[in-house]
């Protein structure tokens, strides 16, 4: 590996170069993590930095961290972060000689390049005729074409009628897709099969990108089948050098939205890499692109791959492609930007290792991955380790609000294999601890675990194939129950140990009774030796597990080794997330929530006389995510509502928040009206 | 050690109930899912630790026929634990023979031991006529007199009427009968078996992880989960994330309690103000403030007050606030402290303004 990019693989600092110079100050037009990543880069060369926020982000990490920050108006992104006038208006008063976009807000917004060019600040980023032309598909598909990139069979161009449908699908051969030229994120697609699902999809698709973008033209393409998404990164200065950087497979996708990427693919050799590699470089060349970019490409498994699109920005998976090479985009784009040189060339360019990124989302992978907004009342990443790169633009007791994307974090894991850096990713989604909002770390940790996954052999179709109904967290194992049944007995008798500070002697129960699920089981432990006997209550058969290396960190995270007769040595990781009412110890095992009953042998034997405990379904009720006051009710008894519909307003934390149905149904109760104050978690509406 | 468990020691004299009776009322209690008065016991003590006082005493009244219904303890459990400057306790079945009662709160007055009161009573007996009042008086006597010298824990494990419902220093609500046994066990950790006494003290590891004021700031204040009920709900009383007068009497009691027994006090303190208006002059704002501020004032144990957001008008004076005999205040990056709302300010101060 080239000695020179080594200094910035896992961190971006590097004493000992010198930077040439750039600019003095920057202002960095975006939020959470993304700030936070442009500052560190920023610090790193010298440059001060200024952010913008919004009242909801007051209190946000990358506020603190910016040299200057200054409010730019309420939560709604219309009214902060994309309101170009007043980003303006801070860039004059504080003297900021170039912004940067970040991604998503102003970072594809040809408006907004204009104005920065018309007060003499720089962007950096892309120029503004490139992005114009590669933000419409058609127009990119076309320049695409005259620079010789491989593309999809397909026809260019506006498409008219059903007639002209069904003869162009039958040129290119079915199976076609139909989309909107405007479109992105899957609104205006369909994939059709025969003439009659192409004539469906065509009407569908126009009605669809009419509303949604305002602009219904139409066009028709092969669809490819078994297709994986890879994209290349490219690094272009503004004296017509290019560099690609090698690849980043992003085919776990839900809903063409990326979960997991990996640098670089599985599926790729040296060779179609060289070729993916050049053809997008080309096609930078042809539309004078220069700072970062990303050229999507649609592989098939026969390794041919076509053009689909190209992003003109610094993307969210960034980081990967930094952990494989050593580059720093971030600080290129601000030299290239400044109109520095690249200082380097293609051939410098090598693949170090390998890396794993996932996007921990505050989202409910069992609910159509919905958004769960609230604070994060436990935030703990996971142990700190060389290879696990956490970019994050929160930490213990911020809000994930719904004005914003709820992402959480980007957890990167880089190894010398990919094995490697899949074994560390497995670990620290494992220690991920997240309370207070619903996360997608069970749902990541069970990619990681599967099997295809773990072979490399996966395409788009990937989440839909395996997860056809979302995930709703793995089944657990009678020696996974084994294993939070001795676990609970251990926490059981510290905590029983702690209580007895004054009145009751200590004491350490040799019997402890677990349920979980349903099932009793009983723990005979011997304090001695710790070894632990698991059975279920009434059945004969019992487990001897032997516990070693107890230990309980941050009030959560609970380590240990055992020995069994039937699995040997193994080390284990839970999270314990509380008690509740005394006897329900709550835990995350294997990215699964579960809660269970822990008694002492006098309590188990007076179980039966309890009343048994109410089951909430909580599909079917609408809880309050935060204390606050009901503003207005938009449904009534009997309405029958539709996912994703408004079903009431609250205020809470100064802030209007609209909560909307999970589900679609018949509402069956209310049981707050306007005006009343509720309670965190109070159940305000019943489904039937 | 076995024959020695509570339940099983008893049986002889359990053997002298009326059987069918007996069993009558436990089946009853099966159906409310309540447990009996033994097994209640039995989750609360330690196996062989609880010795019971009186086992053999009866009711002495003879009119309308309650003669005959005449039973050994005459559901009233009383006694101590192992160790009597640990903790007194005593257990009410259905209803109460005051005298009994009245003795063991004698004793652990005397001795200064805890007490734990069960209670799951209809009040008197009517049938005794005003001797039942005069037995009440007299717990009523020692219930005051013990008040701020012993620690008294009351459970209500059931529906309770009338005199029955006594009112001690801590009333623990009745959640799940065992667990609320549970976070007795739990909160009697805390306590000082008298007020020459000190709390028991033990090492705390607190985590130093910056925080912002959520609603849960109490779930990373306090250190060790398992705790955390009792005193959340000892605490939510302190914090006052609502105010209105309803909640204010038990801020005071707490803070008196606070005082009392040595124990040490952080508020947290998020406080729109005493919200004015008709409805809370009627229900004595003025009045239990005033006792609040007076329980801060006179409380001279170490207090902390933390700001973690609004700290408004007279509510600031309260609770605690940096001139009334605290100890510390801090206030969070989020705090808010003002003489009124800044709406409210601009509102009046610029009200011809037209802004």
């Amino acid at each position: 590996m080239n000695s020179f990019f080594r200094y910035a693989r896992r961190s971006f600092s590097s004493s000992a170069k010198a930077y040439p110079k750039t600019f003095d100050k920057i202002l960095i037009a975006n939020r959470g993590e993304i700030s936070r990543r442009v500052i560190k880069t920023c610090r790193k060369m010298g440059i001060q930095t200024v952010c913008v926020y919004s009242d909801a982000d007051r209190h946000s990490m990358f506020v603190r961290e910016a040299d200057e920050s200054y409010r730019i108006g309420p939560p709604p992104t219309n009214k902060s972060y994309l309101d170009m006038n007043k980003i303006m208006e801070v860039v004059t008063k504080t003297g900021a000689q170039a912004v940067h976009p970040g991604y998503g807000f102003l970072s594809e917004n040809k408006l907004f390049q204009k104005m920065l060019a018309d007060n003499d600040v720089s962007f950096i980023g892309p120029p503004g005729p490139a992005i114009t032309a590669m933000g419409d598909k058609l127009q990119s598909k076309l320049l695409a074409e005259k620079a010789k990139v491989s593309m999809v069979p397909g026809y260019l161009g506006a498409i008219k009628n059903d007639k002209e449908v069904i003869k162009i699908s039958n040129e290119i051969g079915y199976p076609v897709m139909i989309k909107a030229s405007a479109g992105g994120g899957g609104k205006g697609m369909r994939t059709a099969y025969n003439d009659k699902e192409a004539v469906e999809g065509f009407r569908l698709s126009k009605q669809e990108a009419l509303a949604a973008f305002g602009d219904d033209t139409i066009i028709i393409e092969k669809y490819i089948e078994e297709p994986r998404h890879i994209e290349f990164q490219l690094l272009g200065d503004q004296h017509g050098n290019y560099v690609y950087l090698p690849e980043r497979e992003c085919s776990v996708q839900r809903r063409n939205q990326k979960v997991i990427e990996e640098a670089p693919s599985m599926l790729l050799d040296p060779e179609t890499r060289h070729k993916m590699g050049t053809q997008a470089v080309d096609l930078a060349r042809a539309c004078g692109y220069y700072s970062t970019g990303t050229v999507e490409f649609l592989v098939d498994k026969n390794l041919g791959f076509y053009f689909l699109e190209m992003n003109t920005r610094l993307q969210v998976e960034h980081p990967i492609t930094e952990e494989i090479t050593g580059v720093d985009l971030v600080e290129e784009m601000i030299k290239i930007a400044a109109g520095h040189p690249l200082d380097f060339t293609q051939d410098d360019i090598k693949i170090n290792g390998h890396s794993i990124e996932m996007r921990v989302y505050a989202e409910d992978p069992s609910r159509n991955f919905l958004p769960s907004i609230g604070f994060l009342k436990k935030y703990q990443e996971p142990t700190k380790h060389e290879n696990i790169r956490i970019d994050t633009g929160v930490q213990e007791g911020s809000e994930i609000s719904m004005y914003y994307d709820p992402m959480i974090s980007k957890t990167i894991t880089w190894g010398q294999t990919r094995d490697e850096a899949l074994e560390l990713m497995k670990e620290a989604l494992n220690e991920y601890v997240i309370e207070g909002v619903v996360d997608n770390c069970g749902f990541g940790l069970s990619i990681c675990n599967n099997e295809a996954f773990a072979k490399g052999v996966y395409d788009t179709s990937f989440i839909p194939t395996y997860y056809p109904e979302g995930f709703h967290g793995e089944t657990l194992t009678a020696d996974d129950h084994h294993i939070i049944a001795i676990t609970a007995s251990q926490l059981k008798n510290i905590h029983e140990s702690e209580n007895a500070s004054l009145g009751f002697t200590p004491k350490s129960f040799e019997k402890i009774f677990v349920t979980i699920d349903d099932t009793d089981y009983q723990v005979d432990v011997n304090p001695l030796t710790q070894e632990y006997t698991v059975g279920v209550v009434g059945e004969d058969e019992t487990t001897t597990i032997s516990m070693k290396d107890f230990s309980y960190k941050h009030n959560v995270l609970v380590n240990f080794r055992t020995k069994e007769k039937e699995h040997g040595r193994r080390d284990h990781t839970l999270q314990f997330t509380g008690v509740s009412n005394e006897l329900d110890y709550n835990w995350v095992y294997k990215g699964t929530r579960l809660a269970t009953r822990v008694y002492e042998e006098n309590q188990f034997s007076l179980k039966k006389h309890m009343a048994p405990p109410k089951v909430i379904d909580y599909g079917k009720v609408v809880m309050a995510p935060m204390p606050g006051a009901i503003i207005a009710v938009s449904v009534k008894v009997g309405d029958t509502v539709e996912i994703g519909q408004e079903l009431l307003t609250m205020e809470a934390m100064k802030m209007q928040n609209l909560i909307k149905s999970e589900r679609s149904g018949v509402i069956s109760a209310i049981n707050i009206k306007e005006g009343d104050a509720v309670p965190v978690d109070a159940v305000l509406i019943e489904l039937e | 050690m076995s024959n020695f468990k509570f339940g099983r020691a008893t049986s002889e004299i359990q053997c002298r109930y009326s059987i069918g009776r007996r069993a009558k009322k436990d089946n009853k209690k099966r159906v409310d899912h309540k447990l009996t008065v033994r097994e209640r016991l039995d989750l609360l003590f330690d196996e062989g630790t609880f010795t019971e006082y009186d086992r053999y005493v009866v009711h002495k009244c003879n009119d309308f026929g309650i003669k005959k219904q005449k039973f050994d303890t005459d559901r009233v459990v009383t006694g101590h634990e192992k160790s009597m400057e640990e903790l007194s306790m005593l257990s009410h079945k259905t209803s109460l023979f005051s005298e009994k009662v009245s003795k063991i709160k004698s004793q652990a007055m005397l001795v200064g031991a805890r007490i734990i009161e069960e209670n799951d009573s209809g009040s008197a007996k009517i049938q005794e006529g005003v001797l039942s009042l005069a037995r009440y008086a007299e717990i009523f006597q020692r219930n005051v007199n013990s008040s701020g010298v012993i620690p008294q824990v009351l459970l209500i494990m059931g529906p309770c009427a009338g005199g029955a419902v006594t009112k001690s220093s801590v009333v623990i609500r009745n959640f799940k009968r065992y667990q609320a046994i549970a976070s007795t066990r739990n909160l009697m950790s805390y306590l000082p078996s008298s007020n020459d006494e000190l709390p028991p003290r033990r090492e705390w590891a607190l985590e130093d992880e910056a925080n912002q004021a959520s609603p849960d700031i109490l779930n990373n204040i306090i250190p060790d989960d398992l705790n955390k009920h009792i005193i959340r709900s000892w605490c939510s009383k302190v914090v006052c994330m609502m105010l209105g007068y309803r909640f204010l009497d038990c801020r005071s009691e707490i803070c008196l309690c606070m005082c009392c027994f040595n124990i040490r006090g952080v508020i947290f303190e998020d406080v729109p103000g005493f919200l004015s208006g008709t409805n809370q002059e009627y229900g004595g704002i003025i009045k239990h403030g005033a006792k609040l501020l007076y329980a801060f004032t006179e409380c001279t144990t170490p207090k902390i007050t933390d700001i973690t957001r609004k700290g408004y008008r007279g509510a600031f004076d309260v609770m605690s606030c940096k001139r009334l005999s605290r100890d510390m205040s801090y206030a969070w990056p989020t705090a808010e402290i003002s003489a009124m709302r800044a709406k409210g300010v601009v509102e009046i101060i610029f009200r011809c303004q037209n802004v």
